[in-house]
């Protein structure tokens, strides 16, 4: 148990340490750590609780799936992305990217503790030259034991 | 087999026709496609079946295929009310490419004409692909109206003075459709895109850039209404809508299905639904996005009347540089002012 404990806490380590392409935003950057249950509001309609989860070592790792036939196939290198992760829930992950992703597009995600999902992009915005905001869904829920060893 | 005799009295041919009644087992209309009598050709040998609606629904044959439809015949035709004559779903396409072709060859006809001809003839299929709701029906569709579309403008000389006053400006869907399409076509062979598979992709993805609109709530927006909002933000998901119900499908390129996705983004990197900005923005995207604007100001709505085509420049030019890209609206404003 100490051995894999140990594999974990390195493994997240290396994640943090790793180089990412995002850029960014200035009004982004004062704000950008952020821990804890995310606010709701009147008109929310997720299912479960989001938690933010925003940090600059705290990253996931992201491949995307060849899955939109006509998607030109140089646009999508077979390559793992490091990824600033922004919030997580049971039913999904907001994320920030260099590059654009689009609505339908499966990706695979290895986030800290070992956890690999696929998720399905829901929507992509804009928010500077190398940073988009994208949201994306689990294909798979995490179980409530996976979401407390990720936001603990 | 029904007979068709061209030597028979001046009603009784007709009458044969209209009486034919269980040659073959009447069939079922579901599966049945309209198709407009006016826009049948006369004296062609047609390579389907074509049926008539009988009082009690049911269609039976009215004329066999590789047999022609004469003049007097469709006139007579219309003078007894039939509006549309249909084909089975099946063999629908294969009429549709042969009409096509026939129409688009036809240099009898001025490029205009052939244009509304193209158009009312497609009216009907295209109406009928949407109502029944499938994308495995609507794309096909679209697919041959854009290679129609896209052979006709193509044609040497075409302006847009030209097809002006053939482009309906009533306030449908399939009018809008069909004049961001065809409108797309004239700048993109302006500025030079790409050759004719290029073009009737841009013919293609101009027809489908509003689809999303059929799958959101569509309700006229309320400005002062709590509601109001919420319909705004409704038809804001559109261009996404649009792209998820079409992007699994490999019969609908990428650059087409950059149009549906990024038709309402602006140059300033202020529009929906992604927020890119200048050349992020798709150029097959920022073409349809003039046009749209364009032809917004052309049409009837309830809250405004058509605009002359020189105010309509004068009102977008004030958002070139914000909405819309300079140079692609400088080429647009020399498309529509050209003259013979």
């Amino acid at each position: 148990m100490l051995e894999v404990s140990r594999y974990e806490e390195a493994l997240g380590a290396r994640m943090a340490a790793v180089p990412c392409p995002v850029v960014l935003p200035e009004w982004l950057l004062a704000d950008f750590p952020k821990r804890g249950m995310a606010p709701t509001d009147y008109h929310e309609a997720r299912r479960y609780p989001r938690y933010h989860l925003r940090g600059h070592n705290e990253k996931a790792l992201l491949q995307c799936l060849p899955t939109l036939p006509t998607l030109p196939a140089l646009t999508r290198p077979p390559v793992v992305w490091p990824v600033y992760t922004l919030n997580v829930s049971r039913g999904g992950l907001g994320f920030l990217h260099f590059e654009q992703l689009f609505p339908g597009e499966w990706t695979r995600f290895m986030l800290p503790g070992k956890i690999t999902r696929l998720a399905e992009v829901v929507w992509c915005r804009r928010l500077g030259s190398r940073c988009y905001a994208v949201g994306a869904r689990w294909l798979e829920k995490l179980s409530i034991q996976e979401m407390r060893g990720i936001v603990a | 087999m029904p007979v068709v005799n061209g030597r028979a009295g001046k009603f009784t041919k007709l009458r044969k026709l209209l009486q034919m009644t269980v040659a073959c087992e009447p069939t079922d209309t579901r599966s049945l496609v309209p198709v407009a009598v006016r826009t049948l050709p006369a004296g062609e040998h047609l390579p389907v079946d074509m049926y008539r609606r009988t009082e009690d629904g049911q269609a039976t044959l009215l004329l066999a295929k590789d047999r022609a439809l004469w003049s007097k015949d469709i006139d007579q035709l219309l003078m007894r009310g039939v509006e549309a004559v249909y084909v089975a779903a099946d063999e629908a396409g294969r009429l549709r490419e042969w009409f096509i072709e026939k129409i688009v060859r036809d240099e009898s006809r001025v490029p205009a004409a052939r244009f509304a001809l193209l158009r009312d003839a497609m009216k009907r299929p295209l109406h009928e692909a949407f109502r029944h709701g499938s994308v495995e029906r609507i794309v096909p569709a679209c697919r041959d109206f854009a290679t129609g579309l896209a052979a006709i403008v193509r044609d040497a000389g075409v302006r847009f003075s030209d097809l002006s006053s053939a482009m309906a400006n009533d306030a449908s869907c399939f009018t809008h459709a069909t004049n961001v399409a065809t409108c797309s076509l004239l700048l993109a062979i302006e500025v030079e895109t790409g050759g004719r598979r290029e073009l009737a992709a841009i013919a293609q993805g101009a027809l489908l850039h509003d689809f999303g609109k059929r799958l959101v709530q569509n309700k006229p927006p309320q400005e002062r209404s709590p509601g109001g909002r919420a319909n705004r933000d409704a038809i804001r998901e559109h261009p996404t809508r649009g792209f998820q119900a079409l992007c699994r499908r490999t019969d609908f390129p990428w650059d087409a299905l950059m149009m549906v996705y990024q038709h309402h983004e602006r140059h300033d990197g202020n529009g929906y639904p992604v927020g890119l900005a200048g050349r992020e923005i798709h150029p097959w995207a920022r073409i349809c996005a003039i046009v749209n604007g364009f032809d917004g100001f052309r049409r009837h709505r309830s809250n405004q009347a058509p605009l002359d085509e020189k105010t309509i420049l004068a009102q977008l030019d004030c958002e070139t540089g914000k909405r819309f890209d300079e140079e692609l609206m400088q080429c647009w404003k020399s498309v529509v002012t050209r003259k013979r």
